[in-house]
């Protein structure tokens, strides 16, 4: 009926969960939340990207809308049907309409099966016992990627590493899916054969009106082909928007992080731009309020305080380690009297209760690269005292002062990705206060 | 021993000195295989200078990772042999080297860090006992002097709680923060050349970000020279002073970084720079790499060049001939030898889009 309008593929809530097990019994401990609610649509003949760090949950995203993994929660929805009821049948269906091109080209073939034979393989799976018809495919696919249908008869190892990718794309095309997963399909390739590979899929993508997913870790590889991206951050969604958009006028300050962080081919303009400090933080424990507050250059200030963006992100720092009462003074100390000027040397190894309080306040501070005075003098005062509990071993204290003069709204409350105009949805309080009226959830954006 | 941090070096004085730190000429590196002889390095000439990187680019199988690791010879001789050429640190000749003196070499005057963080660490040792090997092989400190050179370098990387961590194995380190050990182990002797071959492929772009900016930094505190080895060209506009493009075992162009990006002078440097996302106008080169066994005649690019003229496939690869007669910048064409109009390739379209405009802009 409605089949032209109704999207392609239609995702809400995807949750996937890998249970952290422990002992005989295998008593669940805990859950790595590898993709945590993600909800988008695919419309016919699109590319949709889905961008983000190693870890950040894009490709276990892949394999669980197109149940290779059964999801944790969440409804996919493709053609307009539920895939998680399909029977055996419709199933065999459904995996013929999708198709999936995978990183590794190398790993992805029998090396003792011609790569006539393996092109072929899904038109034998899917029922095709027409020998003849099945060759003269084979030959059209392989013609169509740039190979020759005298190629047929090769193995893998006759091929490069670009060559092997075409012929995965041949063999992902010999079905006629509805549905391409790419998912890193260019980061085993050298740059000269990325392109290549890239623009063949935008070939296809125009001559069969094929949808498109790709997954990359590569923002370049994503700009050059997709028509809409989404950024992926522990999990989630954290924005989504056209490509040129969200590349031009990024809203959220993870986004403009990666963004800044691609080497620009310009040696003219150097500088490595916004430096995210840090890593991916662990997603079975992910951070409260905004899971990007760990790391984020542009974390808000609590009211009635007043602090550089620098500043107050070592602070924040320091603050969590105060809370997971992980500061080893030490360490510290040990450090700091190497960097000293031989004022402790006398003393065999000197412990935090050799040296004068003074000098360890100002090694913890230079440890967590905190200013010897902050800016703001409410802050300092609040800040010099739970140095002091620190130093006194009185955590409880130290975390109660810090927690109550320095929490932001980022950490408490999790942002709703929001529109913030031009088809973009973005999940950052930042964009609150800006675009507090234009609330709209996220499946009818740009609608 | 003098202290790590100590920044005298007179700048001046190392690089205007009459040798350069490391000097590579007519390099070659073949390796014997059954069905023929791979020529992997095929004649290289190049030079580092103490406080400068230079970066070498090419494709997977240009030879840029044998070239750097001649330098400390360290594959399997055999298979692989040096049939001509010399690599010369601070003047010394490393072809001739003793495996004792080779041994002080590595690690000593000249450190490498690798593109695989995780294999690079062995994971049942500590990442202190790691360290302080590294240290011990190439001074004799007491065991407190060593522990505590071993925490100022892991501070110097930027690991945070440097003498706790001392303790931990290689597994509780995240792929960055592994790569920044990596960096500590190959400071530890203070290197006077530092090579890095792909140290951040591995990584993803906002922690290749905090490496090649720990990499910068350290080299500008200590003097050091580098050569970094990368296909990304990204990467190179990075971090680079001088760039050379590899090409099937031999250097296609060589020039200042600026330069290089300005104005590419071979064809295969325009087709590369082409192929960057945002940039390129054409998909990709179309061929592949020559092989290695059975070399063409003339210019080894020339079969998917597309500026190729008739004695591009004759004779030798083309020698390095000057461009718009900077002695700095020097490309292996034809159309730059004498008689020739540079023009064909200066002047063609590809690779000549402005460097200003980062995205899809095309000119055609």
């Amino acid at each position: 009926m409605s089949e032209r309008s109704q999207p392609l593929l239609q995702v809400d809530g995807l949750k996937k969960h890998y249970p952290i097990t422990k002992g005989l019994l295998n008593t669940e401990i805990g859950r790595a939340k590898a993709v945590d609610g993600i909800s988008f649509e695919l419309k016919r003949g699109e590319t949709f990207g889905i961008v983000g760090e190693s870890g950040c949950g894009k490709s276990t995203a892949a394999t669980s809308m197109t149940r290779l993994e059964d999801p944790t929660d969440g409804q996919v929805l493709f053609d307009g049907e539920d895939i998680l009821e399909y029977d055996a049948e419709q199933l065999r269906e459904f995996r013929r309409n999708v198709q999936l091109i995978f990183q590794d080209p190398d790993s992805s073939f029998d090396p003792r099966m011609n790569i006539g034979d393996a092109v072929a393989e899904p038109l034998i799976v899917q029922g095709m016992t027409d020998k003849k018809r099945r060759r003269a495919i084979v030959g059209d696919l392989l013609e169509r990627v740039g190979l020759s249908a005298d190629d047929m008869k090769r193995y893998p190892h006759e091929f490069s590493g670009g060559q092997k990718q075409r012929i995965g794309l041949a063999r992902a095309l010999s079905v006629n899916p509805k549905l391409l997963v790419a998912d890193e399909p260019v980061s085993a390739l050298d740059v000269s054969v990325q392109s290549e590979i890239l623009r063949l899929i935008e070939e296809f993508q125009k001559d069969l009106g094929l949808s498109v997913l790709i997954i990359s870790h590569d923002l370049g590889v994503v700009r050059q082909v997709c028509d809409r991206v989404a950024v992926m951050y522990l999990g989630e969604f954290v924005e989504v928007g056209p490509t040129e958009e969200l590349f031009e006028n990024p809203k959220h300050p993870y986004t403009r992080a990666l963004l800044s962080a691609i080497p620009r081919p310009d040696p003219t303009d150097r500088g490595f731009g916004v430096e995210l400090k840090g890593d991916v933080p662990d997603p079975s424990a992910p951070p409260s309020g905004c899971r990007f507050h760990t790391r984020c250059p542009e974390v808000i200030l609590p009211d009635g305080v007043d602090l550089e963006q620098d500043v107050w992100r070592n602070l924040l720092q320091f603050r969590k380690q105060v809370e997971a009462h992980a500061i080893d003074l030490e360490s510290i100390v040990e450090v700091g009297v190497l960097e000293s000027d031989h004022s402790y040397d006398t003393i065999e190894e000197p412990t935090p209760e050799d040296v004068d309080d003074a000098d360890l306040e100002r090694w913890l501070r230079s440890e967590y690269d905190l200013p010897e005075q902050l800016g703001d003098p409410g802050a300092e005062s609040t800040l010099r005292k739970a140095i002091e509990a620190v130093i006194a071993d009185e955590y409880g204290e130290a975390i109660e002062l810090l927690a109550a003069k320095f929490t932001t709204v980022c950490e408490t409350d999790r942002p709703e990705l929001k529109s913030c105009g031009n088809g973009q949805t973005a999940a950052c309080h930042l964009n609150d206060s800006n675009q507090s009226a234009n609330e709209e959830p996220l499946l009818n954006d740009g609608q | 021993m003098s202290s790590i941090t100590d920044n005298e070096t007179d700048v001046d004085a190392v690089s205007s000195g009459s040798q350069p730190l490391l000097e590579l000429s007519d390099l070659h590196t073949y390796f014997r295989t059954d069905s023929g002889t791979v020529k992997a390095v095929d004649g290289v000439s190049l030079t580092v200078e103490a406080g400068e990187t230079v970066a070498i680019v090419g494709e997977s199988g240009s030879g840029k990772t044998v070239t750097s690791e001649a330098i400390t010879q360290l594959y399997k001789s055999p298979p692989a042999f040096v049939p001509d050429g010399s690599i010369r640190i601070n003047g010394k000749e490393v072809t001739e080297m003793s495996d004792a003196e080779l041994r002080q070499v590595r690690g000593g005057e000249v450190s490498h860090i690798f593109q695989n963080p995780q294999g690079a660490l062995n994971p049942v040792y500590t990442i202190g006992w790691q360290i302080k090997e590294a240290i011990n092989l190439h001074s004799d400190l007491t065991k407190e002097e060593v522990r505590e050179r071993a925490v100022k370098l892991l501070t110097q990387v930027g690991i945070p709680e440097a003498s706790s961590r001392l303790d931990d194995y290689p597994h509780e380190f995240s792929g960055g923060m592994k790569q920044r050990v990596l960096i500590a182990i190959a400071l530890a002797c203070e290197p006077d050349l530092l090579i890095a071959d792909e140290p951040t492929t591995a990584l993803d772009v906002t922690i290749q970000a905090q490496i090649l900016q720990l990499l910068n930094r350290l080299q500008s505190e200590r003097n050091m020279g580098m050569l970094f080895i990368t296909h990304d060209l990204g990467v190179v506009a990075q971090i680079a002073d001088r760039v050379a493009v590899m090409y099937s075992g031999k250097i296609m162009e060589q020039g200042p970084v600026e330069t290089i990006f300005e104005e590419p002078a071979h064809p295969y440097t325009r087709a590369l720079l082409d192929c960057l996302p945002g940039r390129g106008t054409i998909g990709g080169i179309p061929g592949d790499l020559p092989d290695p066994k059975s070399l063409p005649k003339g210019c080894r690019f020339a079969d998917r060049c597309q500026h190729a003229v008739e004695n591009c496939r004759a004779g030798d690869q083309p020698p390095m001939y000057q461009v718009r007669n900077d002695p700095q910048h020097t490309t292996s064409c034809v159309h730059f030898g004498p008689g020739m109009d540079p023009g064909t390739v200066l002047d063609s379209e590809v690779g000549d889009t402005d460097l200003t405009t980062d995205g899809g802009a095309d000119s055609r």
